[in-house]
C-alpha cells in the first residue's frame, strides 16, 4: 500500500468524524467542508508520525474544533453585536421556524425525528449552538468553554440553557411527552 | 412551562447523544486528494500566492530590475532600431507627416482650451468630490467600527 492510498484510507476513515464536529459548531455544510478538508491538509504534513497514533482521533477533533472556532472567530465581532441585539422575544417561535410544518405533530419515525433534532440544532444561533456542542459533545465543562470563548461562565450557562430549552420546545413539538409536566397538564 | 435545569440538561444530553453523526459529503474525499497533490508540488510550480514570502519578495524585486533594466535600454534600442530601419519606413513616414501635424495642432488647441477653461473650473470642482469623499471614507470606517468590532461582550 502506498502512502497515498494510506492517507486515502486514513481520511475515509475520520472523515465523517471531522465533518461531524465541524459542521455541529459551525451550523454551515459549506464552511464545514472547507474546514473539514484544512485538518485533513493538517494532518497530512503530520502523517508519517501521528498516521497509525492512537490518539489521531483526539488530534484531528481538537484540529478540527480549533480551526472552526478560528473560523467563527473571523465573525466574532458581528456575532458579538447581533447576539447582544437578539432579544428573546425574537426567538420565540424558534421550533415552529425549524421544523417542516408537515411534520409537526405528525406521527414521526425515529430517523425522522432524529433529522429534525439535528436540523434544529444546526439553526440555534452560533451563541447558544457552539457553548451547547462543546458542552454535549466535546466534553468541556461551563469554565474550560467561557475560556474558550472568552466569555463570562454565567453567559455560557445562560445560553447552554436557552439551547437547550428551543431543542426541547422542538422535541415537545414533535412528541408532547417532552412537554415538561405543567404544560402537559395545562393541555389535557 | 419550563423544566427543571438538571433534568432539562439530563434530557438534550440524551438526546443529542442519540444522534447519528452527520455523514461527510461525497466531495470532501476527492477535495482533500487534490489538496494534498496541489500540496506535494514543489512551490514554484503552485500559484504565486502560495509561494514562500521570501521567494514572493524576490520574484518582485526581480520583476522589478527586469522591468528598470528595460526602461533604461529602451533609448539604446531606439537608437539603434530607427539607425537600421531608417530606410525602409522613410516612404512611410513621408506619408504621415500630414495626419501627424493635423494631430499636433489639435492637441495644442486642446491644452490651450484646457488651460484657459476647463481647468480652473476642474480645480475648483475637484474640492467637493474630495470632501464628499472624505465624508463617505469617514461615514463607512464609522458603520464598519459599529457592526464589525468594538463592542464589548457582558
Amino acid at each position: 500500500m502506498t502512502d497515498a492510498d494510506r492517507f486515502e484510507a486514513f481520511i475515509r476513515e475520520y472523515q465523517d468524524m471531522v465533518f461531524a464536529t465541524a459542521v455541529r459548531l459551525l451550523g454551515n455544510p459549506v464552511d464545514a467542508e472547507d474546514v473539514s478538508q484544512t485538518v485533513f491538509l493538517k494532518a497530512y504534513e503530520r502523517f508519517d508520525e501521528m498516521g497509525t497514533s492512537p490518539t489521531v482521533a483526539g488530534w484531528l477533533k481538537t484540529v478540527t474544533t480549533n480551526l472552526c472556532l478560528n473560523h467563527l472567530g473571523r465573525y466574532r465581532s458581528r456575532w458579538r453585536l447581533f447576539s447582544e441585539l437578539r432579544h428573546d422575544d425574537d426567538e420565540a417561535g424558534f421550533e415552529e421556524s425549524v421544523l417542516d410544518p408537515a411534520v409537526a405533530g405528525a406521527a414521526l419515525d425515529e430517523v425522522d425525528r432524529r433529522r429534525q433534532l439535528e436540523e434544529a440544532l444546526r439553526r440555534l444561533p452560533a451563541h447558544q449552538r457552539i457553548p451547547l456542542v462543546l458542552f454535549h459533545f466535546d466534553e468541556q465543562s461551563y469554565q474550560q468553554i467561557a475560556d474558550t470563548l472568552g466569555v463570562s461562565l454565567a453567559k455560557v450557562k445562560a445560553d447552554i440553557y436557552r439551547a437547550r430549552e428551543k431543542l426541547r420546545a422542538t422535541l415537545s413539538v414533535l412528541d408532547p411527552t417532552y412537554a415538561p409536566a405543567d404544560a402537559r397538564g395545562r393541555t389535557r | 412551562m419550563t423544566m427543571d435545569p438538571d433534568e432539562l440538561a439530563a434530557l438534550i444530553d440524551s438526546e443529542l447523544r442519540d444522534l447519528p453523526g452527520p455523514r461527510a459529503p461525497r466531495s470532501l474525499l476527492p477535495r482533500v486528494l487534490a489538496a494534498v497533490a496541489e500540496a506535494r508540488r514543489p512551490w514554484y510550480a503552485r500559484a504565486w500566492r502560495t509561494w514562500p514570502s521570501a521567494w514572493q519578495a524576490a520574484s518582485v524585486v526581480a520583476c522589478a530590475l527586469l522591468l528598470a533594466a528595460a526602461a533604461l535600454s529602451l533609448p539604446v534600442v531606439q537608437t539603434a532600431a530607427l539607425h537600421y530601419a531608417a530606410p525602409a519606413v522613410a516612404p512611410v513616414a513621408e506619408a504621415v507627416q500630414p495626419v501627424a501635424s493635423r494631430i499636433e495642432a489639435v492637441q495644442r488647441a486642446f491644452e490651450v482650451i484646457w488651460r484657459v477653461v476647463i481647468g480652473p473650473v476642474a480645480a475648483m470642482a475637484l474640492v467637493p468630490v474630495f470632501l464628499m469623499l472624505a465624508a463617505s471614507l469617514a461615514l463607512g470606517a464609522a458603520l464598519r467600527r459599529l457592526a464589525f468590532g468594538g463592542m464589548t461582550q457582558s
